[in-house]
């Protein structure tokens, strides 16, 4: 698209309507159909994101009764497992790798309820169509959830650590902080990619929504090791390892702030992050795909924005 | 009651036609005039309604797959913490998180299950306006949906249980277990667990924001407390009689000692049979009393602020 407006189709050979907003014009979307530069899109899709992850800043800060349950109820689950070490008398340095992986479950309760379900619940507000309609690409909403909900996890899981560190007196031996701040970035990355990827997937299967989301916890925190090493699951590990961010991001994670830990790793710290590196591009732009199928889908047949689906 | 209304088809003076009257006038005092006839109608309407959406309306095959993986991803993460300490001879530790928490999935259940449907009903379907001014009994209606929803954890508790016995060696024979034991303690624990999930529904119906939360963040510190994981010896001495005061503790003790033939060591060992289901009893009329109380004083506080039909948009 050049920086000047788009052609407009004219309907049944009938004169160009000219830029009017009013005119029907022939075009494949809303960003086509708007007509708009460029530099205005660019700018129209960055208030997107911006205005997609305010909310879920202020509201963080605004409400502050989401600290109690947002911290309290990780910590109480992270609580139990520690616990539950301590009656089998494990070394302590499991009770750590329970406390990182209670932090990382902010995560992905953040992706799997506020990513990949987000949609499926903007459909029921009613505010999906807008979405459809206005000329953004739905990856911009998709970002700013992330980054939205990102500050809110971010903040939920420092606490977390700070919190059951300082009850459970776990200690960190850090091997090397620059790795551990690359993994833990590339493991967020490719989590909201899957975020994203999972947002349109949900949209199309529907009212399943609400059963796939119980899918992604329990079972998910169990194969993605989140309060045992993923080595348990003996072969089978590698196949997780694969396809779950949080699997290969949290054993990379602890390998690197339980130093001497290695041996209870699944894979190399190397190997791990350019997994991640692979992941966090595969995601997106299945994604970036898949969102694009879903808008095909909603114009072509009406019936994707349609409430209770 | 207003005396002035018309007697109408399933009042003493209409007639004993059951259900609704399609060309009578209506009658507001139907509920009360057949009480037991309607409790047991909107027991049955809820539990059908309950299941209807706990099913989701999808493939049978596929809601039973949803609906057994969850708590078997549950049980697994905790013997994954047995495994990993190379600590799988000790058959006595995977038995106590198996049973723990496949009856787990009850709780969840009602807690979860119930406030989740009174502000589902609220604030999705936004149907609790009509249920409430209905004459149906609002409580047997959700008596019935928390059927529903136990129903659902029976069979993801049972085919936990199948697991643990098939796959982890879990010591588990039907002919060893001690039914009369088993059945007093689930009897007197579902009652005692629905009564706390109505008492928390009906306080959730206050809530502006986080209502959804309040469930998990109660059944959360009830799997801290009641020894689902791991025996509350585990827990700090000044825990440990908060723990014994609470309801789940003994329902929990009575299905262990059904199911695996012993008591769990430490502070319930030396207590008879008798008194843990003495216990539970105890605990749980307390439970159901002030679990009703909380719903009566909340509904009434709910219907003079007008808070049935609000939308809080959580």
């Amino acid at each position: 698209m050049s920086g000047s407006m788009v052609p407009v189709a004219p309907l049944d050979g009938a004169e160009p309507a000219g830029h009017s907003p009013y005119a029907w014009r022939r075009s494949p979307d809303p960003t086509t159909a708007s007509g708009w530069s460029r530099q205005r899109l660019l700018a129209a899709n960055t208030r997107s994101v911006l205005g997609r992850a305010f909310p879920r800043v202020v509201g963080a800060l605004r409400e502050p009764s989401w600290v109690a349950f947002e911290v309290g109820m990780p910590l109480l689950t992270t609580s139990a497992f520690v616990l539950v070490y301590r009656a089998l008398d494990a070394p302590e340095e499991y009770v750590g790798f329970a406390v990182v992986g209670g932090a990382m479950i902010a995560f992905w309760a953040n992706v799997i309820w506020m990513m990949a379900a987000q949609l499926y619940w903007e459909r029921s507000q009613g505010n999906l169509e807008l979405y459809f309609t206005a000329p953004i690409h739905l990856m911009s909403i998709l970002l700013g959830m992330a980054i939205g909900g990102l500050f809110a996890s971010a903040i939920r899981a420092a606490v977390v650590v700070a919190t059951a560190s300082l009850v459970f007196g776990v200690e960190y031996s850090v091997s090397s902080w620059a790795g551990l701040v690359l993994v833990f970035l590339l493991t967020l990355a490719a989590l909201y990619g899957l975020g994203m990827l999972l947002a349109s997937l949900f949209l199309l299967w529907g009212r399943e929504a609400w059963h796939l989301v119980q899918l992604l916890q329990e079972p998910v925190y169990f194969l993605g090791g989140m309060y045992t090493p993923i080595r348990v699951l003996g072969s089978f590990a590698f196949l997780v390892a694969g396809i779950l961010p949080l699997a290969v991001g949290l054993d990379a994670i602890r390998q690197l702030a339980f130093a001497g830990t290695e041996d209870i790793g699944l894979l190399p710290v190397g190997v791990e992050a350019a997994i991640l590196a692979v992941m966090v591009v595969v995601f997106i732009v299945l994604a970036y795909h898949a969102l694009a199928y879903v808008e095909r889908l909603a114009r072509r047949e009406g019936r994707l924005t349609v409430r209770w689906q | 009651m207003n005396a002035a209304v018309a007697p109408g088809p399933t009042s003493p003076a209409g007639g004993a036609a059951a259900g609704f009257a399609p060309d009578g006038p209506f009658d507001p005092r139907r509920a009360e005039t057949r009480p037991f006839a309607d409790t047991l109608r909107s027991l049955r309407a809820g539990a059908r309604l309950g299941w209807a959406i706990e099913s989701n309306w999808s493939d049978p095959l596929l809601f039973a797959i949803y609906s057994i993986i969850k708590p078997l991803g549950a049980v697994m993460l905790l013997v994954a913490l047995v495994w990993v300490l190379g600590a799988g001879g000790r058959s006595d530790a995977i038995a106590y998180l198996v049973v723990g928490s496949s009856a787990w999935t009850f709780v969840g259940a009602a807690l979860i299950g119930l406030v989740q449907t009174i502000l589902d009903d609220r604030e999705h379907y936004r149907v609790l306006k009509y249920v409430v001014t209905s004459p149906a009994p609002f409580l047997a209606y959700l008596v019935g949906r928390a059927g529903a929803q136990l129903l659902v954890a029976t069979i993801g508790c049972l085919v936990v249980l199948a697991i643990g016995v098939v796959l982890l060696g879990v010591p588990i024979s039907l002919t060893a277990i001690n039914w009369p034991l088993l059945a007093v303690s689930m009897a007197i624990g579902l009652v005692g667990l629905i009564a706390l999930g109505i008492g928390l529904a009906g306080f959730c119906l206050q809530l502006r924001q986080e209502a959804w939360s309040y469930p998990e963040a109660v059944a959360g510190a009830l799997y801290l407390l009641c020894g689902a994981i791991f025996p509350i010896d585990v827990l700090p001495a000044a825990l440990q009689p908060v723990c014994l005061a609470l309801a789940p503790t003994w329902w929990l003790e009575g299905i262990r000692r059904a199911l695996l033939g012993e008591p769990t060591p430490g502070v319930m060992a030396p207590l008879s049979d008798t008194t843990v289901v003495a216990a539970l009893a105890v605990t749980t009329a307390g439970l159901v009393v002030a679990g009703l109380a909380c719903f009566r004083v909340m509904l009434r506080r709910a219907r003079d602020r007008g808070l049935i039909d609000q939308l809080t948009g959580s």
